[in-house]
Parts: C-alpha cells; sequence; structure tokens
C-alpha cells in the first residue's frame, strides 16, 4: 500500500531500522576496551552454571544485614538497555565485570553500573516501542535471595543491597548476570544477551553516564511520539534527536501514517 | 529467621485520645521488639508532628508526603510515566525515605493525604507500604490523635489495635469509641488497652473499664523515659526500666511477645 510516499516496505523497514543504539554500542565497546587497557575487566563467556535461589518474598535487606551496596543515592549510578539488531554483535551469555566483583566488595558502598545490551531479530518502526516496553521491565525483575535492587528507570539509576549471608554464601555478579540473562533470553525475538556490571570507581560510572544520557534521549523521543501522538516537529523538545536518528524518523512515519489510515 | 512461607508480619497500631503517650509507648513497642536482633521492626510515624522518630532518635528528611507531592508536581508539569514506571519510581523514593537504626527501619507519613484526590498515587503508596511491610516481622504505627485515624489507609493492613488512655473517663471514653468504629472499619485479629503513665494499679480499678476493651494492663509513669525525652535521647538506648517490664507484660497477652514461629499476623 502506498500512502503519499511514507509507508515502509517490511524490507526498507529493517533496512531502515538496524540499529538505533548503534552510536552509543560503539561508545560504551570503547568504554570496555579502555578499560581492558587498564586491566580492571574481568570477563567471563557464556556463563550457564552461576544459579542462584529466588526469593519473591521478605527479600528487604536492612544496612545492618549489607555486605554490599551498590549506587546508593549518595553514589554514582547508572543503568540502562541498549539493543542491535543484528544478534552476532553481541557476546551471548557473556558477563563483564569492570571492577570488583561481590566478594571482594564485602563491607564497602559504591558506585554503580548495570548494562545490559540485547541482540533481537526484526526490530522495526512498528514493534519497537512495544519490545523496548517489555525489555525494560524485566530489568527489574529479578528477585534473587539477598539480593534486594530498587530501580527507577526515568532517571536511569538502580540502588542494590547484597546481604552479608549471599556474599559469604558465593553470590557474585555471574549469579546476578545469569538471572538476567535468562530472563531476556526467554523473549521468543530476542536471539543474544549480555550483561556489564561496573564497580571500578564513581568516575568510571559516570563516564558512562553520557552514554545513558545519549540512550535515555533517544527512549524519551520514542515515548513521546508514541504516547502524545503530536506530529508538530518544531516545538517539540527531541526534533534534534530525530533529526540525528534515521530510525525514530521511520518510527515517526509509521504511526503518522497509522493515524491517517485510521482517520481515513 | 523463619522461612518467608511460614513468615507473619504482625501490624500493630496504637490509638488514643492526644497526649495519652502514644508516642512514647509506639517507641517502647520497637525498643521491646527489635531486642531481638533476629526480628525486623518497621515503625511507622502516622502523626503528622513525626513525634515517633524523635523518641527513636531518627532524623527524618523526607516523607510519604513529599513523596507523593513530588510525583503530582512532576505529572503537572507534563512529564509522563506509566502506571509501572510510576510504581517503580514511587519504591525507590519510598525506599530512600526509609531511615534504618540496626534491625529497626523508620518510615514517617507526614500530612495525611487528601481523600478522593490524587487517589491512583494514593492507591499506590498504601500498595507500597503494605508490601514494604511484609518483609519486617513487626509494624509498629503511632497513629496520630483521634478516631479519624482509623479512616486512613495505612490502618486498613492492622492486625493488632493497641487501644491507649491515660486514667481519665475521658481516655476511656474515646478509645471505646475508636474500637467501635475499628470494629466495623478494620478485620484486625486482637485489641487490647493499655493504660499508660499511671501511678499505681489502684488508679486503674477506679476506672471501670469495659470488658470488650480487653485490658492488657498499666505502664507506670517513669523518670527514665521523661529523662530521655527531656535530653532527647533515643528509646531505643534505654537498657531496662519498669516501661520495658510492663510493656513486654502487655505485648505478651497479646500474644506478640517473646517472638515465635507461630506469631499472629498476616
Amino acid at each position: 500500500m502506498v500512502s503519499e510516499g511514507i509507508v515502509i516496505s517490511r524490507q526498507d523497514k529493517t533496512e531502515t531500522f538496524m540499529g538505533l543504539f548503534d552510536k552509543q554500542v560503539t561508545a560504551f565497546r570503547r568504554f570496555l576496551d579502555d578499560k581492558r587497557r587498564q586491566g580492571i575487566v574481568s570477563e567471563f563467556p557464556e556463563v550457564n552454571d552461576a544459579s542462584w535461589p529466588s526469593d519473591r518474598n521478605r527479600n528487604l535487606v536492612l544496612s545492618h544485614d549489607t555486605a554490599v551496596e551498590l549506587g546508593n543515592p549518595r553514589d554514582a549510578s547508572t543503568s540502562f538497555l541498549m539493543w542491535v539488531n543484528e544478534p552476532e554483535k553481541v557476546n551471548n551469555r557473556q558477563i563483564t565485570i569492570v571492577g570488583p566483583d561481590l566478594p571482594e566488595l564485602s563491607g564497602r558502598q559504591v558506585s554503580f553500573g548495570k548494562i545490559v545490551i540485547v541482540g533481537a531479530a526484526d526490530f522495526d518502526a512498528d514493534n519497537s516501542y512495544d519490545r523496548y516496553r517489555e525489555l525494560e521491565l524485566l530489568r527489574y525483575d529479578i528477585h534473587l535471595k539477598g539480593y534486594m535492587m530498587r530501580g527507577v528507570s526515568q532517571q536511569q539509576r538502580e540502588w542494590s543491597r547484597v546481604s552479608v549471608d549471599a556474599v559469604s554464601g558465593g553470590f557474585s555478579f555471574k549469579h546476578l548476570g545469569q538471572a538476567l540473562i535468562a530472563e531476556f533470553s526467554q523473549i521468543s525475538y530476542v536471539r543474544s544477551v549480555e550483561t556489564v556490571f561496573i564497580t571500578a570507581s564513581r568516575e568510571a560510572v559516570l563516564e558512562t553516564k553520557a552514554i545513558a544520557d545519549d540512550v535515555f534521549r533517544l527512549i524519551s523521543a520514542m515515548n513521546k511520539m508514541t504516547e502524545e501522538l503530536s506530529f508538530d516537529c518544531d516545538s517539540c523538545d527531541y526534533n534534534d534527536v530525530c533529526g540525528d536518528v534515521a530510525e525514530l524518523r521511520s518510527m515517526r512515519k509509521s504511526i503518522k501514517n497509522k493515524e491517517r489510515e485510521t482517520h481515513a | 529467621m523463619p522461612e518467608s512461607a511460614n513468615h507473619k508480619t504482625s501490624v500493630i497500631a496504637l490509638c488514643g485520645k492526644g497526649g495519652v503517650g502514644k508516642t512514647s509507648l509506639s517507641a517502647t513497642i520497637v525498643k521491646i521488639l527489635s531486642s531481638d536482633p533476629d526480628v525486623k521492626v518497621l515503625a511507622i510515624d502516622a502523626d503528622p508532628s513525626v513525634g515517633l522518630a524523635t523518641a527513636l532518635g531518627i532524623e527524618v528528611t523526607k516523607t510519604v508526603d513529599d513523596i507523593r507531592n513530588e510525583l503530582i508536581q512532576r505529572v503537572a508539569s507534563g512529564a509522563s510515566a506509566d502506571k509501572k514506571q510510576m510504581l517503580s519510581m514511587l519504591d525507590y523514593e519510598m525506599f530512600s525515605a526509609l531511615k534504618e537504626k540496626q534491625n529497626v527501619a523508620f518510615l514517617a507519613i507526614g500530612r495525611p493525604e487528601k481523600e478522593g484526590c490524587y487517589c491512583q498515587v494514593n492507591s499506590i503508596l498504601k500498595d507500597l507500604i503494605g508490601s514494604m511491610a511484609v518483609n519486617f516481622d513487626f509494624v509498629v504505627i503511632d497513629g496520630e490523635a483521634g478516631i479519624e485515624q482509623i479512616n486512613r489507609r495505612v490502618m486498613e493492613r492492622v492486625t493488632h489495635l493497641i487501644l491507649v488512655s491515660d486514667a481519665s473517663r475521658k481516655g476511656i471514653n474515646v478509645v471505646q469509641t475508636i474500637k467501635e468504629i475499628s470494629d466495623s472499619a478494620i478485620a484486625y485479629e486482637k485489641a487490647g488497652l493499655i493504660l499508660n503513665r499511671l501511678r499505681s494499679a489502684e488508679e486503674a480499678e477506679t476506672l471501670a473499664i469495659p470488658p470488650e476493651l480487653n485490658y492488657l494492663g498499666w505502664i507506670p509513669e517513669d523518670n527514665t523515659l521523661r529523662t530521655f525525652d527531656i535530653e532527647g535521647r533515643s528509646i531505643l538506648e534505654i537498657d531496662d526500666s519498669p516501661v520495658i517490664t510492663a510493656g513486654r507484660n502487655c505485648l505478651a497477652k497479646m500474644g506478640l511477645w517473646p517472638k515465635t514461629d507461630q506469631q499472629p499476623g498476616v
């Protein structure tokens, strides 16, 4: 179907929607390369032997039961998710830690970063928003015994505590990473997942904050066009974001076209 | 600690006429219950004057009302968020408002909610307080003076209603009214009366307490508590006193002390 030349064919959609977050993923890979050169990165490829009991109830960890506190509101914290439409570009089931793991952090309160990169198939202008919402909520759906997490996606922050019992029982980022990877892997269109945890320093977490801010701008632009159905680009706060990102323009065209079809 | 499947949370609310010492008795109960290091206690100050915070030596920086107002302002200024995002944000804010001292956590409600306004926010906050409460063995709610407190959402999950009065007929009349309203408004398990700041057992005997109030016992006037109050020291620091002993006896009559695996609650 053709309507004023703005309908995107299935093939066009796939072609133009290759990588909403390509720029941010590249920047993040550069950050990891830099940290590798500093010798502070531990990488665990294809982890699948680190399960931990779940606990959906009574999972509040008070400070006097806490061995490690990550991303307290007084510290730096960042947490975000990016996806790519080329699953092979994601190191499937890999867990990367920039800085010390939980056992080495026992007794400390540190700045924290948690980044999830998902490789998925067939993200396009029509399904991106719904898929983003589904994936975004999964990041907070982790209930492990002795691990308490509070997250606020609008601020890209995450605050968690790991109990003394959990750390003395051997709980590490491998367990947390595997639980996250397992959650995402259940989604039919997800082909690969990797997780990165940052505990090295406040500065290291803040380095990724710029990438998080970029990701948030893209997400905010997507939210605005989907929820508000306003196509007055001149007055939109995210005009510059859509100007830079072809995938957002494709989404906008697709939404606008659907609106026209509805009212035709 | 018992496993989560067997766990129950006892939600204890103290109600009574203004000035009968509900706040110091609430703090005393928190002190008694938290003396077991394996027990987690959540103290909720539902009185806008946040007296319980002072009695426990806790400085309040954020109340549930502050969180509600911040959210309402954010929404009014055009910030969009769906219900799940709002829930996670409020949960984060609520946890950041929680003050902790060893095995005691403290939450101040602030000003009462405006009934009928912003009901979605109020409803989420109620659910969050409820979901936070189940993580604790005991929740102790210091209610503001007056019977209107019974209608507050935060009281809906109460399992143990402690009616507090002094040695006055007026105090007894107020708790009698509270009990009557509570019987229809709250599905509590047990209710009982504690007479506070009495000089002798004879004072209690002269009051002719109605049997339906389930008289649990009396708490003596205590100079240690007075001194702590004057000096602004936390009741959690008291080693022992006649007030603590009498409080333990009253809690034992409600089956709340000492804590057992068969703890009553929800």
